[in-house]
């Protein structure tokens, strides 16, 4: 596997990380396009384009800021609650420049729209600073610091909506119609926009993370901080930095959010999205120990991860959702096995070692089985026949990995 | 040993194989059907082209479940098998976002031909853009149990079958005034739980409730838990903490039922309160057999699956006798609703809760053996 540090800074050529990631979701597509009855892809391919790219953008903005602070070596937990309260944020605002008995908001002006992004983007920098602070000065780790606010921006956001609705209103609500003209046509040109301004702002990552010093200073935190600290840099400006991109990212997420579902909806809103934006980093190939990972590979991360999620919509045909939390975590957890293969001892290295690699083999045969018979239960011609089905995959499965270990036993000694 | 250079190599055919692998096994119906590239309106048309029925939820709830029975009990009945439609359903996960991705998602799929859903947020526009494109491409679109806000967005679907969710309002507030009434009470406090309290059918019901409980007794709040089962049972916690003078809880989703009926039990304040309750969650029927529910008003989620395939097949057979029949006012005030009627169950004859207090033409009032006689008849587990 080719190093995936060193950024951006290998120009435009992509590195065999981001090669696989294009190989395969051009697998995924083909495949796709082949088993799916209505063969979607080729048949309204322009609709599920516009689908991919819109949720691409959105968990691409969010990724953007998870890797530029995993590649400062920290973690940012708080994205998806950053997400709400920005979009809070924002709706509130709008509530308070509309017209006294208008709640769908559509009064609103160009002052009360400028306002109410301004101070949506700002409260980004707010709490990236205040991450920053409860990392630096009060110093709990980034996974404390993050998963405090993870859980309490989300709860600010259901109470800043309840008593500003109260206030406003007269009668508290859980959640805030947006239907101000600006932001429809923001969501009518939404996929044009969204992905744009993903693009746009990849580029902008790629730009400070390769060509800037502070970039270079982003890597080195996420390498050794004590080295970085006594090489000169100011390692607390450089955490800043990454916490504030982190949560600003986040925040522009949370006014795209809003126009495009027309609310803001505190208590559901982008509810874990900061764990898919985190899986599209590391399987764009950043690493959670700090100071490796591409913008490019972030970028290809996001958008595989939405294809596969895209396809699996398109196989299954209703609840597809039921399985993309299973799906991500897979692709996940494989990205970095292969990854830590590729980085360490170039195979040298066992995927079944002692007892607990014994004890994992029946576990994954017995998954296989049962998501076979879970898949099969789908598929007419396996009618009555599913358990039976599910007993082979685990078998054949079985078989498989206790092949693996024994081969590998057979190389270590 | 493995060589170095093979080794990326390796990694990115593994990696490639064993993403398609997964996708493959996901695989529902593969090779099952023809590709049909004239969109859902041209399926939906064609003779003997596999053609689908969606109904997508508000959320995830045992109120559901009957509606699927309903679902497949209608498929069975009206010959959806043999016209080659399928009919599915699809858990929302409590979001209007959840909602609108699925509605884009249905909409590049040509072998939709109807949509019925159970719209989360009334007021949402996106939802309602969605629901027009799915119209607009030829795709029979109808709302059941929530509808959208009827003077806003009354075109962006075809029609509504449910509750008159006003009328269950009321009818579950003149129970539980009866209820009080028995207690001796002249006054006291009611909190009313729901997962929206600005979801129309929330917000209809409880209104409903609040004008037919009367001014003698104050509403003092109306608690939302996001269709959060644990938030739910913490509200009613906080609620009966809150306001010492509470007569009465009121639960307006089906699930609220038994978060009340644990609280209170837990709590060991049951004597204290009048307890009535929307529809029939299976935990909430065993509550009621252990008497810590008074009174619960039923819909008919099974007859609302049945009458909405019934509907959705009509729509595209283009069969107006079917249609007439549903909807008789078509083209007068809300001539586009379809209720599918209420129960009103308590445990016995014994309850104050009297046949006579509601109208026989809208209600049915049934005893506690009697409904799950009625619910074995159809293997249900509740309603």
């Amino acid at each position: 596997m080719a190093p995936l540090g060193s950024s951006g800074g290998s120009g435009w050529r992509l590195p065999r990380h981001e090669l696989a990631l294009v190989a395969a979701m051009v697998a995924v597509f083909v495949i796709t396009g082949w088993l799916d009855p209505n063969h979607t892809y080729f048949a309204t391919w322009a609709e599920s384009r516009d689908i991919i790219l819109r949720n691409t953008a959105i968990l691409g903005i969010i990724a953007l800021g998870a890797a530029v602070v995993i590649i400062a070596g920290g973690i940012d937990l708080s994205a998806g609650s950053m997400v709400a309260f920005s979009a809070t944020t924002c709706a509130l605002l709008l509530a308070l420049f509309a017209a006294p008995d208008d709640r769908r908001l559509v009064t609103v002006g160009p002052l009360g729209i400028g306002v109410a992004i301004g101070g949506s983007l700002l409260s980004g920098l707010l709490v990236g600073t205040l991450h920053t602070w409860l990392i630096t000065a009060i110093r709990l780790p980034p996974f404390v610091a993050t998963l405090a606010t993870l859980v309490g921006l989300r709860s600010f956001a259901r109470a800043m909506c309840l008593f500003v609705t109260k206030q406003r209103w007269g009668s508290e609500s859980q959640q805030i119609n947006v239907n101000t003209p600006f932001f429809a046509w923001l969501k009518e040109h939404n996929v044009v926009i969204m992905t744009c301004t993903f693009l746009v702002l990849a580029l902008l990552t790629w730009l400070i993370l390769s060509r800037t010093v502070l970039g270079r200073h982003l890597y080195a935190l996420g390498g050794n901080e004590q080295a970085a600290r006594l090489s000169g840099i100011r390692t607390d400006n450089v955490k800043w930095f990454a916490y504030c991109f982190g949560s600003l990212t986040a925040s522009l997420a949370g006014i795209f959010l809003m126009a495009d579902s027309s609310v803001a909806q505190p208590g559901n809103l982008a509810r874990g999205y900061e764990l898919n934006a985190i899986a599209a980093a590391v399987v764009g190939g950043c690493s959670l120990q700090g100071g490796v990972g591409t913008v490019t590979g972030t970028v290809l991360g996001a958008l595989f991860l939405r294809v596969v999620i895209d396809a699996v919509s398109k196989l299954i045909k209703a609840s597809a959702d039921v399985y993309e939390g299973m799906i991500v975590g897979i692709i996940v957890a494989l990205a970095v096995t292969l990854t830590q293969f590729g980085h360490s001892g170039q195979g040298a290295r066992r995927l079944f070692p002692g007892g607990r690699g014994l004890a994992a083999i029946p576990t994954i045969a017995a998954f296989a089985g049962l998501l076979a018979m879970m898949g099969a239960a789908n598929v007419d011609a396996f009618a009555g026949r599913t358990g039976l089905l599910g007993g082979a995959v685990a078998g054949g499965m079985l078989l498989l990995l206790a092949t693996v270990r024994w081969l590998e036993g057979q190389r270590a000694s | 040993m493995v060589d170095g250079t093979v080794v990326p190599r390796m990694h990115t055919l593994i990696t490639t194989a064993f993403v398609a692998c997964l996708v493959a096994g996901c695989s529902g119906n593969a090779g099952t059907a023809t590709p049909m590239a004239g969109g859902p309106a041209a399926a939906a048309k064609a003779p003997g082209v596999a053609k689908r029925f969606v109904f997508i939820t508000n959320g995830d709830d045992p109120f559901w479940d009957a509606c699927l029975s309903g679902l497949e009990e209608g498929a069975k009945r009206f010959g959806c098998a043999a016209a080659g439609i399928t009919v599915s359903r699809d858990v929302n996960n409590a979001s209007a976002e959840g909602q609108i991705e699925r509605l884009r998602q249905y909409a590049t799929q040509p072998d939709v031909a109807g949509i019925a859903l159970s719209v989360i947020q009334a007021d949402n526009q996106a939802i309602v853009d969605e629901m027009k494109k799915l119209q607009a491409k030829g795709v029979k679109v109808i709302t059941v149990d929530g509808d959208v806000n009827r003077e806003l967005y009354r075109e962006a679907r075809s029609y509504y079958i449910g509750t008159d969710n006003v009328v269950g309002g009321r009818t579950l507030g003149t129970a539980a005034k009866a209820l009080l009434d028995a207690k001796g009470l002249t006054s006291g406090g009611y909190v009313q739980f729901a997962g929206f309290t600005d979801n129309d059918n929330a917000r209809s019901r409880m209104n409903g409730v609040k004008e037919a409980i009367g001014d003698r007794y104050v509403e003092r709040d109306r608690m939302a838990d996001e269709m959060d089962l644990q938030r739910a049972r913490d509200n009613v916690r906080n609620a009966t903490q809150n306001h010492k003078d509470l007569a009465a809880l009121i639960g307006i989703w089906s699930y609220d039922a038994p978060a009340i009926a644990d609280v209170v039990t837990e709590s060991g304040s049951r004597d204290k309160y009048v307890i009535a309750t929307f529809d029939a969650a299976p935990l909430a029927i065993g509550q009621m057999q252990k008497g810590n529910i008074d009174v619960m008003v039923v819909q008919n989620p099974f007859e609302m699956g049945v009458r909405t395939v019934r509907l959705l097949k009509a729509m595209v057979d283009d069969d107006e006798a079917v249609i007439n029949e549903m909807f008789p006012r078509a083209g007068m005030p809300d001539g586009d609703v379809h209720t599918t009627g209420l129960r009103v169950v308590v445990p016995d004859r014994s309850s104050p809760v009297k046949d006579g207090l509601f109208d026989s033409q809208v209600v049915e009032f049934l005893t506690l053996p009697d409904f799950t006689a009625w619910l074995a008849k159809y293997h249900l587990t509740g309603s």
